[in-house]
Parts: C-alpha cells; structure tokens; sequence
C-alpha cells in the first residue's frame, strides 16, 4: 500500500469540524493539521497553504481543509463495517407508535383491491365459494370423500376460508415490500408494517367469509336438523386456533416479503408452494384420511378406507411436521363436530408459530435497513 | 445559536453497490454464487470479497462530519452523485451508514419527491390522508389542515376525483400541499421546489421562509443556488462523497461557483 496515498485522519474531534465553520484561518488549520498527523505528505504544501491564504483574505472564501480527494482513494484504507444491535423492545415500540400508518395502509390496499371492481368486496366471498365447489365437484362427487355427519360443503368451506386467510396474507406478502418501493426508498416507517399490512388486509377479506361460512354451518344444522353443527361449547376455542394461525401466517408472510427484496423468485415460487401445502393439508378432506383415526364416531382405518400415510411415523408426526393442519383441522373439529382440536399438535403450531414468527421478526429487522439500498 | 445540536454526522461513512463485475470469477451465474452474493448485500454474511472490489462499491458518503444546530437552515449543495441526497436518506433513517454514526433529536419530516405514498386510483382526498400518514401526521392532524391543505393546493372540486385523472401539476401541488403542512422539529427539503408553476412555486416559497421565521430547522438540498441562498444561512458543500466547504452560504455558493467555473474551463 503506498503510504503517500492513504487518506489523511481527520484532525478534529467529532462534531468540532462543523462548529467552528465560521472560517478558521488557513495557516492555523495547518497548524491543526500538523499536530494531528504524522505524515506530512498528506497535508497542503507551504505554497498551496500561501495561495490559499491569499485566496481566503481576498475573498473570505471558506477553503477545504485538505486537499480534495477523490473517492478512489477511500477504498485503500475503508473503515470496518458497523454492527448494528437489534433492540426488539425498541422496534415494537416504534411499530406501535405508527399503527396509525398500518390502519392506513390497510385502508388504502382494501380500497385500491376494490376499487374499479364492480363486485368489490363480494369477491372475498366468492373468491372461497368458488372453491367450495370445485372441490364438491372434484372431491365428494368425483374422488368421493366423505366427511361423517357433516355436508361436503360445509366442511369444505370451513377449511377453504381459513386458508383463504393463510394464502391470501402471504400472496399479498410476497410483493408487500416491493409494491411499497417508493416509499421504502424515501421515507422512514418501520418497514415490517407492510407485511403486516398484508397479513390485516387480508384478514379483512376472511372477516366477511368468516361470517358467510358460520351462517352456512347454522343454515345446515337447522335446516337439516344436525346437532353437530348447532353453536356448541367447543366454538369458544375459536379465538385460540386464530391467534396460533395468525402467528404462523405473520412469521410466513415477514419471511416471504423480505427475501422478495433480494430474490423475485418468490414471485413464482411461492404461489407454486401454496398449491402444494393447499393439497398436502387438511383443508378439503378430513385429516384422518392421511393419518387414520376417528372422526364423529366414524374410524378411518383399513381395509375400507386405508389412511394415506400408513400407521407409521409419518402418521404420527404428520399433525406435528406441518403446523397448518392442527390449525385448519381444529376449524373443522370445534365448528363441524363438537369436538377440540388435537392439543399436542396444536401445541406443536403454537410453538413454531410464536417462536418462528420471533426468529423472524429479529432477523427481519437485522435486514431491513438494507431494503433502501437493495430494492 | 443554541449549543443543542439536532443533527449530528459523526464520521459517516456510506458505501453503495453499483454492481459490475466481481473481481476474478463472476459467480453471479451460479445459485451459489448469487446466494453468496444476496447474504453480502443483505448483512448476513461478509465474505470479505467486497471490500477490496472498489468496481463493485462505491463510496456515497466518506467520513463526512458536521451537526446541525436547532434553528439552523442549512443547505447542502454539490454536483450530481455527490451525495447530496444520501445525506438526507440518512438523517430521516430510509438508510445506515456503513460506519459512524448520524444522530437526529426530534422528528424528522421529509419533503421529498411527491410520486412516493400518492396512489393514482384513489382520490384527492384520500391521498391527503394517505400522504399525510406516510409523512408521519396523524389522521387528527390532517383532518385540522385537511381545508387549509386543499385550499393551498387549489384543488376545489377535484378533491374527490381520482389522482390518476388529474393534471401532473395538480398530482404535485396535492403532495407538495400535505408536505407543507407537515411541522417537524427538521424538515428535510429534497430539490422539490422546482414543481409546480410560477405562482405555486412563489407560494412554496412564502411557505418555507413562513417556517423558517417561526425556527424551524430545516435541511435543504437544491441546484437551485438562489432559492438555497434565500433560504439558508449556512452551506454545505459536498463533492464526491466529501465534504469540500461548509461555512457561511455566500461565500461556500460562490467557491461553488468558482469550481463548476473552473471545470468548465478544463474541459
């Protein structure tokens, strides 16, 4: 490295450069600049200290306090990168504090959803009725999965909701941040609010089903006066699946949108991979057929209706291995047969939803300063 | 001058990647390559590839000191790329410094390009609330200001038509408008008061010398000398990524001046 090169220290502690801006005379910032360095190669010469002396008195110029150097010059000798800590107190409470944003953006996603389509909020409704369908017609009148004591498409639509909830939070994720570029590049929020953002808008849309599929499961037990789908005990678990499915949706729909930043390929990928866990959950058949057991007196077991994953491991760890399917099993067990969830598996979803959402909030935050510089 | 500073720059450093090739191989072909190359950008991993690569980094900010004083209505003025605009991306926090360290007191408002946070489908008036937020008001704030907003905008009737059906100058002077009303403890001002017609642009004027009576600090980055003169008692003059001046704004305008004088002369 040649030494002539390197860039001179600045000779001023901090924040005293800018004090004194008023114009400290060449000659006594050359002083300055003698005492704090030690090469004297660095520093203006005698003659180009006269000239500028000259040219100051002249014209009370303010003059640059070394000579100019030009930026190929810093690579030689850059300064270590900072480290910065992540304080999760203090980014919750800085989330907190612009929740008023988050009800806006919210706001604005609902309304420009919904806009210039003529239906608007009727297709969060029909966007799962349709479903509901085409999964009877595939599924119950095609495959012929049956579900004891409960009508096809009452099942079917429990699931198909919540997982409307699930997929539609983490397909709005995916571009969440990117959509938001923008802003990103010039004003300061924290930046999780827009996956969050997701998540919310998204539950807007669930709302409305929610309340079509729980009129749908009345309309049926009433009507069809079965006391499985009557308002029961077990609908009080409610509120406890949803907060365990929140967890896990939030964790996926933070994940999802920050690595889009960095890599679009989500944009593909993931919809592909919602496909997959759509067919390889329980949301359209009962979870018994891939695991055996009993479901509303009914037992699922060989030689009639062999279980898809045997009666080994995977049977067993399944319910465990995927943190969705207690989720939208215990939808369908409290709502369609009276009964609670499977608690140990859920247990299992509680866990990797909290604790993942909690990796992914702190990792999300050690990254997202960087989403100004990189999108 | 009070002896509080707002804003401090301690030793800022801010370095950006500009792409390019890596030195020797370039991996960016490979899966590998490109993770590696993803975990660099992102933080997660320094592989010590990108420091010495100067064609793949460039410096944005280099150790670049100075605080601001409550009160102060500083201008920052410099070439293109100088790092004019990083200067204020760091102080409102949009982006870190690669090393030192920047320190705000207060809220800090920005008064930037308006196309960021306006969303074309929806209204006049539901873009003021959404600006306004992004901005950092809140919603009781700007329902206070929303006649004097739509009045300084000179909207009238097409407050409820939406954006995307409105002329550019009317889209401008709907942000501009909501910026405006904004009162931060330091307002930062990105070259956007070049928007708008003549009168308009008096108006924003008027605004700013309005705040700047009442002490607002403000930061102020321009090519516009005179409005920066006008408007700013102090001057900072970057020029690639270094500080070249920072004094009284007569006189660091004119060796401004003096130096575009002097490159047009060389070349």
């Amino acid at each position: 490295m040649d030494e002539t090169e390197r860039v001179p220290a600045p000779p001023s502690a901090p924040g005293e450069a800018s004090q004194d801006f008023r114009a400290v005379s060449a000659r006594e910032r050359r002083a300055e600049y003698v005492s704090a360095t030690a090469d004297a190669s660095e520093l203006l010469t005698e003659d180009e200290v006269e000239t500028e002396i000259a040219e100051e008195e002249a014209t009370h110029r303010v003059v640059p306090r070394v000579k100019p150097r030009k930026t190929e010059d810093l690579d030689i000798e850059p300064p270590p990168r900072q480290h910065y800590a992540v304080n999760i107190r203090n980014d919750l409470r800085e989330l907190w504090a612009h929740r008023e944003l988050g009800y806006t953006l919210v706001e604005r996603d609902l309304r420009v959803r919904y806009k210039q389509a003529v239906l608007g909020g009727v297709w969060a409704v029909v966007q799962p009725l349709v479903l509901m369908v085409l999964f009877t017609v595939v599924f119950n009148k095609i495959a012929k999965i049956t579900v004891p004591g409960v009508p096809y498409a009452a099942f079917s639509y429990t699931g198909l909701v919540a997982w409307g909830f699930f997929a539609g939070s983490i397909g709005y994720g995916t571009n969440a941040v990117l959509s938001n570029a923008s802003i990103i590049r010039k004003i300061y929020c924290p930046r999780e609010l827009f996956p969050i953002t997701s998540v919310a808008s998204s539950g807007f849309d669930y709302l409305i089903s929610l309340v079509i599929s729980v009129g749908f499961i009345l309309f049926y037990g009433f009507l069809g006066s079965r006391p499985n789908l009557h308002p029961g005990i077990t609908w009080f678990a409610f509120p406890l699946v949803l907060v365990i499915l929140l967890a896990l949706m939030t964790a996926a729909t933070l994940f999802v949108s920050a690595v889009t930043v960095y890599f679009r390929d989500t944009r593909y990928g993931i919809p592909l991979l919602l496909q997959i866990l759509l067919y390889g959950t329980p949301v359209a058949y009962p979870m018994e057929l891939l695991t055996g057991g009993t479901v509303n007196g009914h037992t699922f077991a060989c030689p009639e209706q062999c279980p898809a994953l045997g009666a080994g491991f995977f049977a067993h760890a399944y319910p465990y291995l995927n943190p969705l399917a207690p989720v939208i099993d215990g939808f369908h067990r409290i709502f369609l047969y009276h009964e609670w969830p499977m608690w140990g598996p859920l247990a299992s979803a509680a866990v990797i939803g909290f604790g993942g959402l909690m990796l992914l909030y702190r990792w999300y935050k050690r990254i997202d300063r960087t989403f100004a510089d990189v999108i | 001058m009070s002896s509080e500073p707002v804003v401090v720059f301690d030793h800022v450093w801010k370095r950006f990647h500009i792409g390019g090739k890596r030195k020797g191989v370039n991996k960016k072909g490979t899966l590998q390559g490109r993770l590696q190359f993803a975990m660099e950008r992102s933080g997660l991993k320094d592989t010590g590839q990108s420091g010495s690569a100067s064609t793949q980094n460039i410096w944005g900010l280099a150790d670049v000191s100075f605080d601001i004083q409550d009160g102060e209505a500083v201008g920052i003025i410099g070439p293109n790329g100088s790092g004019k605009s990083t200067t204020l991306k760091l102080m409102s926090r949009v982006t870190y410094p690669w090393s030192g360290r920047v320190e705000t007191k207060g809220r800090v408002g920005s008064l930037i390009e308006i196309k960021s946070g306006i969303h074309p489908e929806l209204t006049g008036r539901e873009n003021i609330y959404l600006y306004g937020t992004i901005l950092g008001l809140t919603r009781k704030d700007i329902r206070t200001r929303f006649d004097e907003i739509v009045e300084f905008a000179e909207l009238g009737r097409f407050i409820d038509t939406p954006v995307k059906r409105y002329s550019s100058g009317m889209e401008v002077r709907l942000g501009f408008s909501v910026a405006v009303h904004l009162e931060p403890d330091i307002l930062l001002i990105d070259e956007v008061l070049s928007v708008g017609d003549e009168s308009f642009q008096r108006r924003c004027l008027g605004r700013m010398d309005e705040l700047r009576q009442k002490g607002q600090t403000i930061v102020f980055v321009s090519h516009v000398l005179a409005d920066v003169k006008r408007l700013c008692s102090r001057v900072i003059y970057l020029d690639r990524a270094l500080i070249r001046a920072d004094g009284p704004a007569d006189q660091v305008v004119e060796l401004y001046l003096s130096d575009v004088a002097a490159k047009r002369a060389n070349a």
